[in-house]
């Protein structure tokens, strides 16, 4: 628990009200009609009021701040979230199967061996090392089978991101 | 319906309690919790796909079919939702807070139980609530004009934001993210572009099914990722320590348990069938309201952290708007869901018109529609119980095996929604909204309520302003509005000094 009379907690909030704020007052220099504001000022005027609130709470109350979770990384959020566009961008460019089983061995393989090298297991590195190829294959099939086959999926070739 | 009719009602008894029946209800079953436990597969997928068959297939089996499924289906969602934190449909996603930390503490199985027999209370209410209540609640329906929707709509909104965390300033916050969030795209009204920011597809909004993929799933890939790249020794399975300490002897969901939980079953129910019987709302508002009532209401001092109660009342509303959602269908021809729109096609298909004189002309088939909703659910139980052992052994894969295998669902199963690559990076979005979420310990039932209510409170409270030439008074035009917005007003208040009250005493 933070001793600070301003902690992380109220300036995130003060920053997501400013920023709404911001928001806020830009819409009067929009070219939408009046009404067509009227929803988004509401929510925008909720995000600048929610954190007003939290400020204040973290102002007058420092003893009841809840300390923010620690197990978020921003780098791990990043990387998975690149992995997950690079695998949308393959499947659409080498075929579903192809990509699935890219996308699976390539992550378990990395997995197996730095399991078996930080352990010195490698006697059975390559049964593990068959067994998630295998099942990577088996995924992969049954992906295209369900999508693809069944469902019809279509997968247009796009290039470009 | 104002006699019952005798022969109608035994013809409709000889057809639904028929070996044939019962198959196409079965496989209906079978494929609606499939395909409800694949994440983003909505089981509108399976219901759109069968469709074709009431060319050729005879009404009862065509609709035994399609509401096996769809009862399938709605409860299949719960199961990834409790097994991965990952909800198989959007119904399933209030499920997710509750299920999964029961999971995580090793009591996956008495969850996944729970969920099985709320869905089937709720299914089993929302059914009974169908046959004896269609006519005088499908004759209160139209009376909610816009003002009243407004109203309705508005109370929905404040007593979840009131509802939902210690801190009001979080819960506001997170409603404040998901109205903007929805307002995103094409002037319901006007036809104006709003915050699109010149992105072409985003004119047709945010789209639903990625933002609530991407919100609750891909938080939790990231920190199982993270677990099994800083510390492999401890990345276990799904479940963790408590599901290794009780792999061999998880007790499974006992009386008293689901008996202390009625509350959450009851509110569910009542909540799910009152939702689920009004246009729009539909199973994930039902669900999220019930379990912000409940949480008012629960002596459960896990709720919200890990509670059976919590899950109870999310999936009992869930299934109660299965059989509530044929009432404005059956009786004004109006569908009140997606899935409801599939099932008045399959009816219109099948030579019966849908309207107010379908219980009048098509007696019989009106009958049979109750016996199979009806019977729906007892083979839920059924085929549920048979397949919890199947999902609930999933938990027990190591980590590194079975979330890239996640990951993979999740992409395709966002792509599959609608073929767009627009989409997977929605989801993306959305799922960093999520990881922010979590970090920052939002609250995430304002957001998606506000995201699902927000088209709905502003077409109604638009159509108000239009209708009275901007007289505010309008809102307060009916004793039904009044009614609602004194009940607003009064339920904040009251939840509001309980509230603080409470936390005095602790």
């Amino acid at each position: 628990m933070s001793t600070k009379r301003f902690s992380l907690i109220g300036l995130t909030g003060t920053l997501l009200a400013v920023m709404a704020a911001g928001g806020f007052v830009w819409t009067f220099s929009s070219s939408l009609r009046r009404m067509e504001l009227f929803v988004p000022r509401i929510a925008l005027g909720l995000v600048v009021f929610g954190g007003i609130l939290i400020l204040l709470k973290d102002i007058l109350n420092p003893g009841e701040r809840d300390t923010l979770s620690r197990d978020w990384v921003l780098p791990y959020a990043i990387g998975v979230s690149l992995a997950m566009w690079a695998y949308g961008w393959a499947f659409r460019n080498i075929g579903l199967m192809t990509a699935t089983f890219l996308f699976l061995a390539i992550w378990w393989v990395w997995v197996a061996y730095r399991d078996a090298r930080r352990t010195g297991t490698f006697a059975r590195f390559r049964v593990t090392l068959a067994k998630r190829l295998a099942l990577a294959v088996a995924v992969a099939v049954v992906v295209q089978l369900i999508f693809v086959t069944l469902l019809r999926m279509h997968l247009p070739r796009t290039p470009l991101p | 319906m104002s006699s019952f009719n005798v022969d109608a009602a035994l013809a409709a008894v000889s057809i639904v309690f028929a070996l044939d029946t019962a198959l196409f209800i079965m496989i209906g079953i079978v494929v609606g919790i499939s395909v409800g436990a694949l994440p983003g597969l909505a089981h509108s997928l399976p219901i759109a796909l069968v469709l074709p068959f009431s060319f050729f297939l005879p009404i009862h089996q065509t609709m035994g079919l399609l509401i096996g499924t769809y009862q399938g289906g709605t409860y299949g969602g719960s199961i990834t939702a409790i097994s991965f934190g990952t909800p198989g449909t959007p119904g399933a996603a209030a499920t997710v807070t509750d299920g999964y930390a029961l999971t995580k503490q090793g009591k996956g199985k008495k969850a996944l139980q729970m969920g099985l027999y709320a869905s089937v209370v709720g299914g089993i209410f929302g059914s009974i609530v169908l046959i004896f209540l269609v006519v005088p609640i499908g004759q209160m329906a139209p009376r909610f004009g816009p003002g009243e929707l407004t109203a309705l709509y508005f109370l929905a909104l404040s007593l979840v934001v009131v509802f939902s965390t210690e801190n009001p300033g979080k819960g506001i916050l997170s409603a404040g993210i998901g109205f903007f969030l929805a307002v995103i795209g094409r002037d319901i009204i006007t036809g104006g572009l709003r915050f699109t920011f010149g992105i072409r597809y985003m004119q047709s909004g945010f789209p639903l099914v990625p933002l609530l993929m991407g919100f609750f799933a891909l938080p939790e890939l990231i920190y199982q990722i993270h677990g099994v790249i800083r510390d492999p020794d401890k990345a276990g399975k799904v479940g963790d320590q408590p599901v290794e300490l009780h792999s061999k002897t998880e007790e499974g969901l006992g009386f008293r348990e689901m008996w202390r939980s009625w509350r959450g079953i009851g509110i569910g129910s009542v909540v799910g069938t009152f939702l689920g019987a009004l246009p729009g709302p539909g199973a994930t508002l039902a669900a999220y309201t019930s379990y912000s009532v409940t949480g008012q209401f629960t002596k459960d001092r896990n709720y919200g952290k890990g509670s059976l109660e919590g899950v109870a009342a999310a999936e009992s509303a869930n299934n109660a708007t299965c059989g509530a959602t044929f009432i404005p269908l059956l009786t004004f021809g109006i569908p009140g869901s997606s899935i409801s729109a599939l099932l008045m096609a399959a009816l219109i298909m099948e030579g019966v018109p849908v309207g107010p004189r379908v219980v009048v002309d098509h007696t019989q088939v009106v009958y049979t529609l109750f016996l199979l909703i009806l019977v729906a659910n007892p083979f839920n139980l059924l085929f549920g119980k048979l397949l919890i052992p199947v999902f609930t052994r999933l938990t027990k894969i190591p980590s590194a095996v079975l979330w890239p295998i996640i990951a993979v669902v999740l992409v395709i199963g966002t792509y599959a929604y609608n073929s767009r690559p627009f989409d997977i990076l929605m989801c993306i979005v959305a799922g960093l909204i999520g990881y922010f979420y979590k970090w920052f310990k939002l609250p995430d039932g304002p957001l998606i309520l506000a995201f699902l209510v927000t088209p709905l409170f502003e077409a109604s409270f638009r159509q108000a302003l239009t209708i009275s030439r901007g007289n505010w008074m309008f809102f307060l035009g009916s004793n039904i509005s009044r009614v609602l917005w004194v009940v607003t007003i009064v339920a904040v208040i009251f939840f509001v000094v309980k509230r603080k009250r409470h936390s005095e005493e602790e």
